[in-house]
């Protein structure tokens, strides 16, 4: 891990991103109008529906001229747009400081994307707030709307060290534990963990009405496995280590590793999951860029 | 298999190359902190051992390229088994098998006997399918069990299993010849062979070729049943020996000859020389290889009758020859005509009272001295060749008669003494029989003479000075037995001329340096000098107690010498008897197995009387049929294996011719120990693992489209 603080900010994809929008493509509480449809009616000029008025309604929202019509009482409903809140999930686990030669690592690169997320929403009245994980809990910052607030979510995602071993089940717990009304829930992560209960609870949040994506951040050498010598391998996160000649064993490992991704693909789809592998060899840009075109379809 | 250049197989050494490099490679092996270890760890365990047997397949592939480069250069050689040869090459037309069994058969080799050896490959030869055989065995006599080539495998098995190891070594040809006449009545449009199972020496010497011949020639085909190996032999191959009397009364020195028969260094060979059953002396020779070496060794014989000795080395792998059987009679008597040249009638006044009762046989205990006391008047009388030793005591007036004869006597073995006194001549001693002394004599001194002129004393007595003991003379003496001698006064002596080229030597000297007793040997005999007297004329030497043992000494020395010839009888051939009184008609031959045989003189007057039964190595042992009292029997004798036997090197010419394939039929049929190179197999393998090796790799390159792991991947920690 590193103590030095990592370079995440890029001013100029900032100012790319400004003429941006992201939307989330299901309804979200929110206390701010903002881009997004609550779930809550209110002042809104978009009509939605009628419903049978019953004890208790304001008044002011019975809709006279149907009244006037049908002789039975009815509410105006409206669709009200709200603000976003969202939860930035970033691992900071010993795997997340995994690095081909060149390319930065999985948690600076996980950080710039997370960076750059907040950014987007910020500016657009979202609240945004973060989480870091490894083994256990690290810095969590509610969410906030506020402009200042990016600055304070950058000097977390700058200075969180990487360490410790994958613990995506135990963040997702403590957030479905602190987490209210529905959210925007963005995981971060190389996803190598061995209790794979995280998947549930990311469809669990699903269920609940949350919108969970999980950006699956992978380095090109755990997907090309490139190694050819004989290699003493070391677990980043563990004691554990294996000696082992990759030419021999490089396409059992390929099977391996894209079956598992495939695997956590779909089940993460299956309940409505977002999710969107990302290269660290890609630039944060352009895998953000294909992150929201796809999205927008 | 064997190799023509084995230290190169120090090559071998190569084959640990790919093991260490392993060992090295896994110890430097890259270290890279990785994420997704629960990947590799999950792959590696379902291609380790796959990958594992593969990486030892191209190991032990490495390692055996190595190896077998190696064995190539040290050049591999097979040599074919000659059974399996003879069972092909006998499988049809008519075979005669020729088993040696002489005494070097019994060589054991690998705990077997090579008669075992060539039993196996006649068995092998029968029961491997050969048309018709015919056995001949080459042992004491030539045996044909099965006289005729026949397919009886019963019978001729039998045959073979009843041939044993004779004494002999020279049947082998007969043998060969015996086996042409046998094939001599089989067709001579079917192929016909004679196999000889024998010795290396065997299957290299000059057998008899076949006789020619209509139709196919006969084929003969010697086979060492040693398959070439080493054959070390060591044996004694002859006893020499001769009366020792200097050495003491009754001694005999028994020169025996031991010869090395291998092709190696024999260090500290124990050689042993017994009597009877009891070994009486043991000494040690070295022996390069093909060299023979005489061992000496002195033994006394007591008593009258003549006892069975021996020469043993220590046993080998070839025990026959290890010993050889001699006979060791009484020494024979020393025969001294004393010549007095100043008799006295008062006894101690004479000039051989002292000499007498030194050589009478009461003065020392197993002395054998006839002492003859003669004048010069009388001389003529006497035949020198009686007599072993002529002592000339201060004689004066010897005529060159006498000179002529002393001449003979001493230049055809005799011995002589002369010793000095005041009838002494120098003038007449010179002329005759000046050439037979040391140095011619010159003058009387007086021994003060000198030492008065030394020391300025009044000195009138020379004293012994500059012993060599290590001379035959003085060599018997031993511990303190000399020290009377350095009481010994000389007062008077002869001067002797001074001869720079005189031969002999001066074993005693006066203390003025003026020779006291000088020795030389010419032609067969030797003289004796002393110059002073033997009585107490001109020194006290006769009353000092040394006087009697040098007497002796000298006598002994002068007496030497002729070699006993102990020649033993070679096994097999007719013994000849001495026997010279016709009293004796026949003798009972006590053989060394204990079992009598009778032996009848012949008829005639001049033929020689031989007994021809001499089957058995050791001592055979004569007795009068029936015994005849007071009548002497003739001496008994020895019967010894031939030492050419005891080589069983195969002969370098033979081995040579061997090599030129068709010369002769012999020449073709010695090649049959012949050897197959296996480079060319072992360079053809080699060629094979290296597809090998290559196809192996191909397929790993195949699986690894990676190319080479870019450094620095990962976070590299080593």
């Amino acid at each position: 891990m590193s103590e030095a603080l990592r370079d995440i900010i890029d001013s100029e994809l900032l100012a790319r991103l400004a003429r941006m929008d992201f939307r989330v493509g299901q309804t979200v509480h929110g206390v701010l109008n903002g881009q997004h449809k609550s779930p809550y009616n209110g002042a809104s000029v978009e009509f939605a529906q009628h419903r049978d008025y019953t004890p208790g309604d304001e008044l002011k929202h019975i809709d006279w001229k149907a009244f006037g019509k049908s002789d039975r009482l009815y509410i105006k409903q409206f669709e009200d747009e709200t603000n976003l809140l969202v939860h930035l999930l970033v691992d900071t686990s010993g795997s997340m400081g995994y690095a081909r030669k060149g390319l930065p690592d999985k948690l600076t690169y996980a950080a710039r994307l997370a960076a750059a997320l907040a950014w987007l929403l910020l500016r657009q009245g979202d609240a945004v707030g973060l989480m870091t994980f490894g083994e256990r809990i690290g810095e969590v910052i509610p969410p906030r709307a506020r402009a200042d607030h990016f600055w304070h979510l950058v000097r977390v995602l700058e200075s969180s060290p990487s360490g410790g071993e994958t613990n995506v089940t135990g963040a997702l717990e403590h957030l479905a534990e602190v987490v209210g009304r529905r959210s925007l829930v963005v995981l971060l992560s190389d996803c190598l963990d061995q209790d794979e209960r995280f998947i549930g609870l990311a469809r669990q949040l699903q269920r609940r009405g949350h919108r969970v994506l999980v950006f699956h951040v992978l380095d090109p050498d755990e997907v090309e496995f490139p190694f050819s010598e004989l290699t003493l391998f070391e677990e980043m996160e563990s004691d554990a280590r294996a000696l082992a000649d990759p030419r021999g064993m490089r396409e059992q490992y390929l099977v391996e590793f894209s079956n598992w991704c495939e695997g956590l693909r779909r089940r993460l789809l299956e309940g409505n999951v977002g999710y969107h592998r990302i290269s660290s060899a890609d630039s944060v840009e352009r895998a953000l860029y294909g992150f929201l075109a796809r999205s927008a379809r | 298999m064997s190799f023509l250049s084995p230290a190169l197989l120090v090559g071998l050494l190569a084959a640990a190359i790919p093991p260490l490099i392993h060992l090295i490679l896994k110890r430097r092996a890259v270290v890279v902190r990785f994420s997704a270890l629960e990947f590799i760890l999950r792959s590696n365990r379902k291609t380790a051992r796959r990958f594992k047997i593969k990486q030892f397949m191209l190991m032990a592939l490495r390692s055996a390229l190595l190896a077998l480069i190696a064995i190539a250069i040290a050049r591999p050689i097979l040599d074919e088994d000659e059974s399996t040869q003879l069972v092909r090459s006998a499988s049809d037309g008519a075979t005669v098998v020729v088993i040696d069994a002489g005494f070097a058969m019994g060589y054991v080799l690998d705990d077997e006997r090579l008669l075992d050896r060539a039993r196996n490959q006649a068995r092998d030869l029968v029961r491997g399918g050969a048309a018709k055989v015919a056995l001949v065995v080459a042992a004491d006599s030539i045996s044909v069990p099965v006289s005729e080539a026949t397919g009886d495998v019963v019978k001729i098995q039998k045959a073979i299993d009843e041939v044993n190891v004779g004494h002999r070594a020279d049947r082998l040809p007969e043998a060969v010849a015996r086996a042409y006449e046998i094939l001599a009545d089989e067709p001579a449009d079917q192929p016909r062979r004679v196999v000889v199972l024998t010795t290396p020496a065997g299957a290299t010497s000059a057998l008899p070729p076949p006789p020619p011949s209509g139709g196919k020639p006969v084929q003969l085909i010697p086979v060492d049943v040693s398959g070439g190996r080493e054959t070390p032999n060591c044996a004694v191959v002859g006893v020499d020996l001769r009366p020792a009397p200097e050495m003491g009364s009754g001694h005999w020195r028994i020169d025996a000859q031991v010869a090395n028969f291998g092709r190696q260094k024999v260090q500290r060979l124990p050689v042993s020389v017994g009597v009877g059953t009891a070994t009486r002396l043991t000494g040690f020779v070295t022996l390069e290889p093909g060299d023979q070496a005489v061992k000496s060794f002195y033994l006394p014989v007591e008593g009258t009758e003549a006892v069975p000795a021996w020469v043993k080395v220590e046993g080998d792998a070839l025990v026959a020859d290890d010993k050889r059987a001699f006979w060791l009679h009484p020494a024979p008597r020393v025969r001294v005509l004393a010549v007095n040249g100043d008799p006295q009638p008062t006894p101690y006044r004479d000039e051989l009272f002292y000499v007498e009762r030194a050589l009478a046989p009461s003065a020392t205990v197993g002395a054998r001295v006839v002492l003859t006391i003669a004048g010069l008047d009388v001389l003529e009388r006497y035949d020198f060749s009686k007599f072993d030793v002529i002592m000339l005591a201060n004689v004066r007036g010897l005529t060159p008669e006498h000179g002529r004869q002393l001449s003979g006597f001493v230049r055809r073995g005799g011995g002589l003494l002369v010793t000095m006194g005041d009838r002494v001549d120098p003038g007449e001693m010179n002329e005759r029989i000046g050439a037979l002394l040391p140095r011619t004599l010159r003058t009387v001194r007086r021994a003060g003479d000198a030492a008065a002129s030394d020391e300025g004393g009044d000195r009138q007595a020379a004293r012994l000075d500059q012993l060599d003991l290590q001379h035959p003379l003085l060599s018997g003496f031993s511990g303190g037995r000399l020290a009377s001698m350095d009481k010994v006064r000389v007062r008077r002596y002869m001067l002797l001329d001074p001869s720079p080229e005189a031969g002999g030597s001066v074993p005693i000297f006066l203390d003025n340096g003026a020779p006291y007793l000088l020795a030389r040997s010419l032609e067969q005999g030797r003289v004796v000098l002393l110059t002073s007297t033997v009585d107490r004329d001109w020194g006290d030497l006769p009353i000092r107690p040394d006087f009697v043992p040098l007497l002796h000494q000298t006598v002994g020395y002068l007496a030497r010498t002729t070699a006993v010839n102990a020649t033993p009888v070679l096994l097999g051939r007719p013994a000849k008897i001495e026997s010279t009184d016709r009293r004796i008609r026949r003798l009972q031959v006590r053989t060394p197995t204990g079992s009598l045989r009778l032996s009848e003189r012949p008829g005639a007057a001049d033929a020689e009387w031989l007994f021809a039964d001499t089957t058995v190595p050791g001592h055979y042992q004569l007795t009068a049929d029936p015994p005849l009292p007071g009548v002497l029997p003739p001496r008994g004798f020895a019967v010894a294996l031939d030492p050419i036997g005891s080589d069983l090197r195969a002969s370098a010419a033979a081995s040579t011719a061997g090599d030129d394939e068709g010369e002769s039929p012999q020449a073709a049929a010695v090649g049959i120990t012949r050897r197959t190179e296996l480079w060319h197999a072992a360079l053809a393998l080699l060629f094979v693992m290296l597809l090998g090796e290559s196809l192996l790799l191909f397929k790993r390159r195949r699986e690894d489209p990676a190319g080479p792991q870019p450094r620095g991947t990962g976070v590299a920690v080593g």
